[in-house]
Formats: structure tokens, C-alpha cells, sequence
């Protein structure tokens, strides 16, 4: 019988750091080395890209909607 | 590094389903620490918890603000927003959330760790902290 995919729980946490004198440091997911290589690799193959769109890249969006060319 | 809904989290999961109103108080405490490891399913605590005075392993954590967010599916995600503002220096390298906002009282339920954030007083982290179910 086969085991159905279901109910499984993934956490993730994300942060942005304030510094004292107003610097902002978006860091994003913090926990995956796998998160920080992909993401690099989305931005060099896609450049023009916004953030939102690479996010949506690495969440795997693309594998429902097609080919990642939106944006 | 990980994030992962500890052993623990379960029982705040299935609590919540109970009743109109449940005994289970929800997970939306935030906090933070300055120890080192890996976050593991069977932890119950965060390496070395510290309140916003970073020097400080006593205090109050942070009552973050919950909702439903979609990931892939319709409201398929547990998402708590909050945010810690350091009033004395420190480098913080995990946090969770809990079930109760008093430091060393409570369940834990998602743990992660990450590269140490180091923070001098004033500075502050926005954490949001998502639990997917597929």
C-alpha cells in the first residue's frame, strides 16, 4: 500500500535584522545552507528578477505554473 | 543548522484541536538564545535562553502575532510574527516558539538554529516563524 505524502509538518524561520542607528539586514531564512546556495544560484540565473520572484523560484512555484520566466 | 516542530509541539498541535475554547494555549511566544547546537526533535528547551538583555537567562518572551498564510495551498501555513528589540548585547543564535510567554515555564514547540546574529543593545531581530502542513 502506498504511503501518501501527507501530513507533514516544515518549519522555517526568517528574520530581519534592526540595527540601533535605522541599518536594515533583511537575512531571510536563516536555518538552510541549501536555501543560501540556491538562492545564489536563482540570482545568477536570473538576474532581473525581483526578490519576491526568486523566492518564488525557490519555494518551487515554477513546478505548477511552468517554465520560471514570469515576472 | 534546523528548524523543526519539536516532540513536544505535537501534543500543543493535537491540544489545539480540543473544544470551543482549548486548554492548549497557542505557540505564539517568541524566543531566543545564545547557545550552541543543532536543534533536534526531542529538544524541550533553546540553547541557553536569554531574555531581551542578552546577558539576562531570566525574563519574558516576546507575544508574537499568529495567522494563517498560504505557502502552496490555502492557508496551509502557521505563521507567527514578532519582534525582539536587544537591550543588552549578545549573540543570538536560535528561537522558538512556546506555548506560555514566562521564560523556563511552557512547551516548546519549533526550534531552530542558526548563524549567531550578533546584536548590540537597541538592535532588534523581526522573526517570523512559519509551520507548513502538507
Amino acid at each position: 500500500m502506498e504511503v501518501a505524502a501527507n501530513n507533514i509538518v516544515s518549519a522555517t524561520i526568517e528574520a530581519t535584522v534592526t540595527r540601533a542607528d535605522g541599518t536594515v539586514e533583511h537575512l531571510g531564512v536563516l536555518d538552510s545552507y541549501e536555501r543560501g546556495w540556491f538562492r545564489t544560484l536563482l540570482n545568477k540565473l536570473f538576474p532581473r528578477h525581483s526578490r519576491a520572484a526568486i523566492e518564488d523560484l525557490e519555494r518551487g512555484d515554477w513546478l505548477d505554473d511552468g517554465y520560471p520566466l514570469k515576472d | 543548522m534546523a528548524t523543526v516542530v519539536v516532540n513536544g509541539g505535537q501534543a500543543i498541535a493535537s491540544g489545539r484541536f480540543i473544544g470551543s475554547s482549548p486548554s492548549q494555549a497557542e505557540p505564539k511566544f517568541i524566543g531566543w538564545g545564545t547557545g550552541a547546537g543543532t536543534a533536534g526533535v526531542s529538544d524541550t528547551t533553546l540553547f541557553t535562553e536569554k531574555d531581551v538583555d542578552l546577558s539576562t537567562g531570566t525574563g519574558t518572551r516576546t507575544t508574537g502575532s499568529s495567522s494563517q498564510v498560504t505557502t502552496t495551498l490555502t492557508n496551509d501555513t502557521y505563521q507567527v510574527t514578532g519582534t525582539r528589540t536587544a537591550t543588552g548585547a549578545g549573540t543570538v543564535t536560535n528561537a522558538g516558539l512556546w506555548d506560555n510567554a514566562t521564560m523556563g515555564s511552557g512547551t516548546l514547540y519549533v526550534k531552530g538554529d542558526f548563524t549567531g546574529i550578533g546584536l548590540a543593545s537597541g538592535d532588534s531581530i523581526a522573526f517570523t516563524i512559519k509551520v507548513k502542513f502538507s
